[in-house]
């Protein structure tokens, strides 16, 4: 009888190690650069407490619009205090707590919502599907910044409404990638063959359809997760996001704009670090991508 | 005696590596073989064969960072075509050898109409106006026997069957009068009917202008029906090559043989004899004979010397340290 | 009636089918809706134990009479009866029994396996569904079913990717068989597996039939094949029966114009063997809105006027035969019943 494909020999670990995912996306230089600088940020945010050198909400007026340590200000404040005298690597530092949170929890409820209705529009044909599609067309004419003042106007202010605002902006994005994924995986015999075989209609979608097309979803997410940091900032910024109390990018932005001539740094450190962030997702998020991709035979 | 200036097309040697993740591997490994003006050979062989990668080679469009020819040479009317400019063997390609592919309706664009891209491929190589080239398009549509070709020139690849769009792809690699037409499995795709429609009009084709066929297929049946001569793929390398008449009477290699009688024959009454086992992936090297696995007359030899190829007779060879032991008759 | 149909041996009744589906076609600024008849009034009869070819060419309607068959799609008007049930009230809202009978092989071993699930889970579903849970899962029948189509055990631990093509086909075939089923459908079973392994699958197609006593529905465009396999074949063309005959003698004395053409067309493997070879003009047409009378006039050699406008209905000419075609009908005098 003939022998199965694979090598009955036991793979050396080394071996394993480099060929599984995570060796292949370390791999790449976009996916260990990705790869650290969240493991960075991830780990900053967590240990917030103990990393930063002093509470970021303690004022110092006698310490206002201190430059960073390299450039004429002291270690005390390596990265110089704001116009309150606060320091502002302890606030950077805080600030990740939020901008990840936030981050990570709306791209999850994001990709819930929106995997769910593509998923169900994409296989259930008839008025399910137009009603779902139409209901993605209506959302994607929103202007999230409108649909943030409405919300915060009706509901007020606060991370909660912020997340709400955004999950309810993004889903659309899933939706339509899954949708378009559905499609074509409904078409597949294994598909057919499952219902032949005993399943129900929902265990098909659940166990047949869903695992198929959650390769895209794991990028988007990703990705998506970059997005709503900015969007985040931007909401804060704008007065429609957190809390002035916590520590966040958004709101460094906001009140170091007025000082962008006498203290450039008040915005300039939250802005780069924004950007290192969200770089670094994106970078990962392609990686992913490229591994993932062209060994699509799962 | 067979003239050197008789043969249009001479592969040597040629290996194909392709890159994997651990390494490279090769599709093809030291393949000969060569065609005659107006000859048509069969290139047959199953998956991991090489056949495809072979022609690829020839018209020069294997994936550029994947695969590489790393040894061998091919002589085209005694030029080597690995060793041309890129330029001079655009200037080939398409001109004096033509392409034909399994999938017309991937091989046509769709947004332009039939007419245009047959239009299109002449002016490359030829300096017609547009409309003497026009009315060469309309002529080249009426050999290849489509119907109304003056009202067909303007259709749309998606307005025409399948069959239908085949004609046009041989209608367009016939437009410069080619001496050599790569046909990688043009009617695998085909119904039955349209399939002898199609074998047919190359019948019809090579006698009206004398061009060569090199004809790559899965189907025995299409190479007897056919070609003239046949080489048989193997996991990469040529195992027995001859006169389509000589090997279909006698065939040489266990591999052929096995070939022959997984076909079914329902009025023989004859039970199908598969070959057991399965094709080789290209990534097991193995020592020995390719085939030997499967083979019902291997030998402990055969898994250890690997065979070269032997002459059997003028024009014939094979591949097999066996070959005089087996038996010819079924 | 044919006296076929009041056979009581008969499994599957396909009693004047049609399926048409609906096409939208862009006509200025509107739209056109035309109907696509791909099965057009096909009546067959399945008997127990039997294996039945079903050979066209593409448009014939094959594939879409054996989804038919298999309850995934529902005919647009006509029936199908299983031991005298309608397969529609068999298969409508959550009802699976049917499926416990009629199992199907698909063309693409590559898509036929959901990539994402390993061999034991994807053979372990059928026989949860129809057999209830286990105590200890079913890992004994699943090692039962791997020797059945000749597979090691280690494969239940693979996933689909590891398996070579007529690997995976032989695990669709062990999970239809999962079901423990009477009937399979095998719609172009071996046609994407290279020759070596087609000749592989279709002996243990064979040898199953032998063990389990299947009945089979053998859709393919391979006429060889068909006649190798089958004890008898309904040619099809355009959604229509043109002739069902003994796989044998259809071979080797094709009596319907088109079934002759067919023939005529495959191949021969004898080199210089060139057979009169009947070329049929013209394209398959196309099954949206076709002209009536009989769907092969177009093409055929025979075709007289009355062909153009009446469709010929499927007769008994004897001998165990039945053809769709009036001027073979008449030159063989017979009656219609």
């Amino acid at each position: 009888m003939s022998a199965i494909v694979s090598p009955a020999a036991p793979v050396p670990f080394g071996q394993r190690l480099r060929r599984s995912l995570v060796g292949r996306l370390l791999r790449r230089a976009n996916g260990a650069v990705g790869v650290t600088i969240i493991l960075v940020a991830i780990t900053v945010a967590l240990l917030a407490p103990w990393l930063s050198p002093h509470d970021p909400n303690a004022q110092n007026l006698m310490a206002r619009l201190k430059p960073p340590a390299m450039l004429g200000g002291t270690w005390t404040h390596p990265l110089g205090t704001d116009h309150l005298g606060r320091d502002i690597a302890s606030r950077v530092m805080y600030g990740a707590q939020v901008s990840l949170f936030v981050g990570f929890v709306t791209a999850f409820a994001a990709g819930i919502v929106g995997t769910t209705v593509g998923l169900v529009a994409g296989f259930f044909d008839g008025f399910v599907r137009t009603f779902l599609m139409r209901l993605v067309d209506v959302f994607l004419a929103i202007p999230y910044i409108l649909f943030a003042v409405v919300v915060v106007g009706a509901l007020g202010s606060g991370i909660t409404n912020l997340i709400l605002v955004l999950a309810l902006t993004r889903w659309v994005q899933f939706a339509r990638i899954v949708y378009g994924q559905t499609l074509s995986v409904r078409e597949k015999e294994y598909v057919e063959a499952a219902r032949v075989r005993g399943n129900s209609r929902m265990r098909v979608l659940l166990a047949h359809v869903l695992p198929n097309v959650s390769t895209p979803i794991i990028v988007v997410m990703t990705l998506e997760v970059a997005f709503m940091i900015i969007m985040e900032s931007a909401l804060t910024f704008l007065g429609l996001g957190v809390s002035p109390d916590t520590p966040s990018w958004g709101w460094m932005l906001a009140e170091g704009k007025d000082y962008m001539s006498l203290a450039w740094w008040l915005t300039v450190v939250p802005g780069l670090t924004i950007v290192a962030t969200v770089l670094g997702i994106n970078l990962f998020g392609d990686a992913l991508r490229d591994t993932l991709d062209p060994r699509l035979k799962l | 005696m067979t003239q050197a200036s008789d043969i249009l097309l001479q592969v040597e040697n040629l290996t194909v590596e392709f890159r994997v993740d651990d390494g490279t591997v090769k599709a093809v490994d030291g393949v000969n073989f060569s065609i005659r003006r107006g000859e048509i050979l069969g290139l047959v062989g199953e998956s991991g064969s090489g056949k495809s990668v072979t022609s690829l080679a020839i018209m020069g469009l294997l994936p550029p960072r994947v695969a590489r020819v790393t040894g061998g040479r091919i002589l085209f009317d005694g030029q080597d075509l690995l060793r041309l400019p890129a330029g001079d063997l655009r200037g080939l390609r398409g001109n004096r050898f033509g392409m034909i592919f399994q999938e017309p309706l991937s091989a046509l664009n769709p947004v332009f109409t039939v007419g245009h891209q047959i239009i299109t491929g002449i002016r490359a190589h030829e300096r017609v106006s547009r409309a003497a080239a026009r009315s060469r398009a309309i002529e080249l549509l009426s050999i290849v026997h489509i119907a109304d070709a003056a009202r067909s020139v303007d259709a749309y690849p998606f307005q025409m069957s399948g069959g239908m769009r085949q004609r046009v792809l041989i209608a367009m690699a016939l437009a410069s009068q080619p001496d050599l037409l790569i046909a990688d499995e043009p009617t695998t795709a085909l119904d039955v009917t349209i399939q002898a429609q199609i074998l047919d009009l190359l019948r019809e084709i090579r006698e009206k202008t004398g061009v060569a066929i090199l004809f790559i297929t899965h189907d025995l049946a299409v190479i007897a029906e056919l070609c003239d001569c046949v080489a048989v793929l193997y996991a990469g390398e040529v195992q027995e090559r001859g006169p389509v008449s000589s090997v279909f009477a006698t065939p040489r290699h266990p591999y052929t043989r096995g070939l022959f009688s997984c076909i079914a024959d329902p009025s023989s009454g004859k039970r199908m004899v598969p070959i057991e086992g399965r094709p080789p992936l290209l990534a097991e090297a193995l020592p020995g004979c390719r085939f030997a696995p499967r083979c019902t007359y291997a030998s402990p030899s055969c898994g250890e010397i690997h065979p070269t190829i032997e002459i059997v007779e003028t024009d014939r060879e094979v591949r097999c340290l066996r070959w005089q032991e087996i038996p010819t008759s079924f | 009636m044919p006296a076929l149909a009041r056979d009581s041996n008969v499994l599957l009744n396909i009693d004047n089918v049609r399926k048409a589906f609906s096409v939208v076609r862009r006509r200025g600024l509107g739209v056109e809706r035309k109907a696509l008849r791909a099965v057009d009034g096909v009546s067959l009869a399945i008997r127990a134990g039997e294996s039945f070819g079903i050979v066209g060419e593409s448009g014939s309607g094959k594939s879409t009479l054996g989804r038919l068959v298999l309850g995934l799609e529902t005919p647009t008007s006509g029936s199908i009866r299983y031991r005298g049930a309608n397969v529609r009230d068999l298969t409508s809202r959550g009802e699976r029994a049917y499926w416990r009978e009629v199992q199907v092989i698909f063309q693409d071993p590559f898509s036929s396996l959901n990539p994402r699930m390993r061999i034991g889970g994807i053979l372990a579903e059928p026989l949860c569904n129809f057999g209830g849970p286990v105590p200890g899962g079913h890992k004994a029948r699943i090692e039962e079913l791997l020797r059945l189509v000749g597979l090691p055990e280690g494969a239940a631990q693979r996933y689909p990717h590891e398996l070579s093509g007529g690997q995976r086909q032989r695990v669709a075939i062990a999970a239809a068989l999962a079901a423990n089923p009477k009937v399979l459908v095998a719609d172009e079973a071996v046609s994407a597996l290279d020759v070596s392994v087609q000749a592989q699958i279709v002996n243990l197609l064979i040898d199953l039939r032998e063990r389990l006593g299947l009945t089979y529905i053998f859709i393919t465009h391979q006429l060889n094949l068909c006649a190798y396999f089958c004890d008898r074949i309904a040619v099809l063309y355009l959604g229509q029966v043109m002739e069902i005959c003994d796989a044998r003698r259809l071979l080797e004395d094709p009596l319907h114009p088109y079934t002759q053409a067919l023939i005529s067309a495959i191949p021969a493997v004898e080199p210089g063997r060139r057979r009169d070879r009947i070329v049929l003009s013209g394209e398959i047409p196309s099954p949206i809105d076709p002209p009536p009378g009989c769907p092969f006039q177009a093409r055929c050699p025979r075709a007289i006027d009355k062909c153009g406008h009446v469709r010929p209905a499927l007769v008994d000419v004897g001998d165990s035969r039945r053809i769709a075609c009036h001027v073979v009908v008449e030159e063989l005098n017979v009656v219609p019943r």
